[in-house]
């Protein structure tokens, strides 16, 4: 049930109720003409119930008519080894994303690896050092569950530039995607190495041409760290890994280390590259922080979302994403004042642990301008900053780990864009 | 017939009982095949902060420069000034804090040069190069940040000493939150 507003508010937040009775959702409002109740009918019968369908294919594929739905892929060039995807999460719904749209940054290309040969080696401080084969880890019990990934960079530009940079909601929030991760709990693969008391650090590393490797708290490893092999129902996409990666649920996605093939256990971390420049923060005094691994508690609005047109006036349904790496969402609230005034959002089931958390609420635009914005906090009491909070806390042209109250101005024409 | 089986059949029943009544005492399969030493010592190439890690050999900034010249100059620049337009992060030069800090400026420990180079660069020329030859890039790059001298030898004794200036203004979030939010 939808609480009442706290205070007195100008806002077109509706009711359940209202909104149901109206029948509207977002970009699907139409006229409705009614006909002349004996006329000739002029509804004809579609060619689909007319002719015989095409066969099925061994794997699916999305409807040609949606082919609209697809990643923004920066790709390499003869000089640029990193690339990222963008997640099209205006166009998604619910909280799982499909594994072809998951987003990727990848700092050295996507290799192809053959799971006969890729080996799996656990060793450091350890009693014995292992090597497991994908065919192995296959009659480990497997276990995992919904997650979100979140790159560390995700809304980079939003704490690169000083004034809002003129860009859609997936170019903002896209590096952002949830699926279900299934695979061995990285304890039982410590467990069977046997790990000295003193180690508290794991050193992860990829198969790919970089090697990237992370240091990883011991702590983190051996509560809810897998090693994936499955990806929504499927064995990795090799984008994602394939044939297997860390999944830390949480944790900034460049420790997800993909292509998995080292677990070196250490009593320290090792400053690898990513720990050194690319994955910190440079904070208000110009000092550098890293090792933050937590992503922050943060929300979008998806639908309706800069780079969209609010057709007409009337009754649309607010809906987005929120998360926190440091447990479920506990709530979510949705302004359209530029933050004077809050209304309690739905949560939608499942609300879990780390995962995408999707949120609605019935509003109705009546031609103003309005500065729509979304607020999460999560079951530890985080509550998403105010642009102006993050901004103290951080070095101008500090990117990562950005997670502000994102505003979208509609102006009267309807047209959504992205404001601080 | 039919009555001598029974006690068969019972005993296969009350095996079965018991093999749901010790599930949850079932352990794992224990699958890991181990590997020698030797095949520990060729995968486990992390160098730490410390030194551990680090090959045998030695080099030097002069030797470096040639180096430098024909592996990474064609993207990072003859003065390593980087080109972020295409995600080539800048070596040294002038602190410029944020998005674009310099290697030089930026990285706490000299010996995660050492571990990167060896690791991915350059990038189409991967993991080709001798440790001396890593131990005189090292230099070179620092040597551009003003960090070691021409000819100042580093090897696994030297390279670990050197201190690199953002040491002095790196801080880890983890060790400042552990104690809240550890698992």
């Amino acid at each position: 049930m939808m609480k009442q507003p706290t205070s007195p508010s100008r806002s077109e937040f509706l009711s359940r109720r209202q909104f149901l009775s109206t029948g509207a959702t977002f970009l699907t409002a139409v006229s409705v003409t009614t006909g002349a109740p004996h006329a000739e009918a002029e509804i004809k019968m579609p060619d689909s119930m007319l002719y015989p369908g095409v066969a099925d294919e061994p794997y699916g594929t999305p409807s040609k008519h949606e082919e609209q739905v697809v990643r923004l892929v920066q790709g390499l060039t003869a000089k640029r080894t990193t690339t990222w995807s963008y997640s099209p999460i205006h166009r998604q719904r619910g909280i799982i994303t499909p594994s072809g749209l998951h987003f990727g940054t990848h700092h050295s290309g996507i290799p192809d690896i053959k799971p006969d040969a890729h080996r799996l080696y656990v060793h450091g401080m350890t009693q014995k050092s292992l090597s497991f084969s994908v065919a192995d880890l296959l009659r480990y019990p497997l276990t995992g569950n919904i997650r979100f990934l979140e790159c560390s960079g995700n809304s980079w530009q939003q704490g690169a530039f000083a004034k809002p940079a003129a860009k859609t909601c997936a170019e903002l929030y896209g590096l952002l995607s949830g699926s279900e991760w299934i695979g061995v709990p990285v304890r039982l693969l410590l467990s069977e190495a046997g790990i000295d008391p003193r180690a508290s650090w794991v050193i992860a590393e990829g198969s790919d041409s970089g090697s990237l490797a992370r240091s990883i708290p011991m702590s983190i490893m051996n509560n809810d760290a897998i090693v994936a092999l499955y990806q929504n129902g499927e064995r990795l996409r090799p984008a994602q890994g394939y044939p297997m990666r860390l999944l830390l649920p949480g944790i900034e996605g460049n420790m997800n280390i993909k292509w998995l093939r080292r677990l070196e256990v250490t009593d320290r971390p090792a400053f690898t590259k990513d720990e050194s420049r690319a994955y910190t923060e440079t904070l208000a005094d110009g000092s550098i922080e890293g090792f933050s691994l937590y992503m922050g508690v943060k929300s979008v609005i998806t639908h309706p979302s800069a780079g969209q047109v609010l057709p007409d006036r009337g009754y649309y349904e607010v809906s987005g994403l929120a998360w926190s790496g440091f447990g479920r969402i506990r709530s979510v609230e949705v302004s359209d004042d530029g933050g004077a005034n809050w209304r309690t959002a739905n949560l939608h089931e499942p609300v879990l642990d780390k995962a995408l958390t999707r949120f609605s609420l019935p509003w109705k635009w009546t031609g103003q301008e309005v500065r729509l914005q979304s607020r999460a906090t999560d079951e530890r009491g985080n509550v998403q900053p105010g642009r102006a909070d993050w901004r103290k806390v951080y070095h101008a042209g500090s990117v990562n780990h950005y997670n502000a109250i994102q505003t979208w101005l509609i102006d009267q024409r309807g047209t959504i864009s992205n404001v601080f | 017939m039919f009555s001598r089986l029974q006690p068969a059949l019972l005993l296969i029943f009350a095996g079965t009982l018991a093999a749901i009544a010790d599930a949850g005492e079932i352990e794992p399969p224990r699958l890991g095949q181990q590997i020698s030493e030797a095949d520990v010592e060729a995968i486990g190439t992390t160098v730490f902060p410390d030194g551990s890690g680090l090959p045998q050999g030695s080099g030097t900034a002069e030797l470096g420069r040639e180096i430098y010249g024909e592996q990474c100059a064609s993207c990072h620049g003859n003065t390593g000034a980087g080109d972020m337009k295409n995600t080539v992060p800048p070596l040294a030069g002038k602190p410029k804090k944020g998005a674009d800090w310099s290697t030089g400026a930026s990285w706490p420990y000299a010996t995660a040069i050492f571990d990167y180079v060896r690791r991915a660069m350059p990038p189409r020329n991967l993991k080709q190069l001798s440790s001396d030859e890593l131990y005189s890039l090292t230099a070179y790059i620092l040597h551009m940040n003003g960090i070691v001298t021409l000819t100042q030898q580093l090897d696994q004794e030297t390279l670990p000493k050197v201190t690199m200036p953002a040491a002095g203004y790196f801080s880890s979030k983890w060790d400042k939150l552990e104690s809240r939010i550890r698992p």
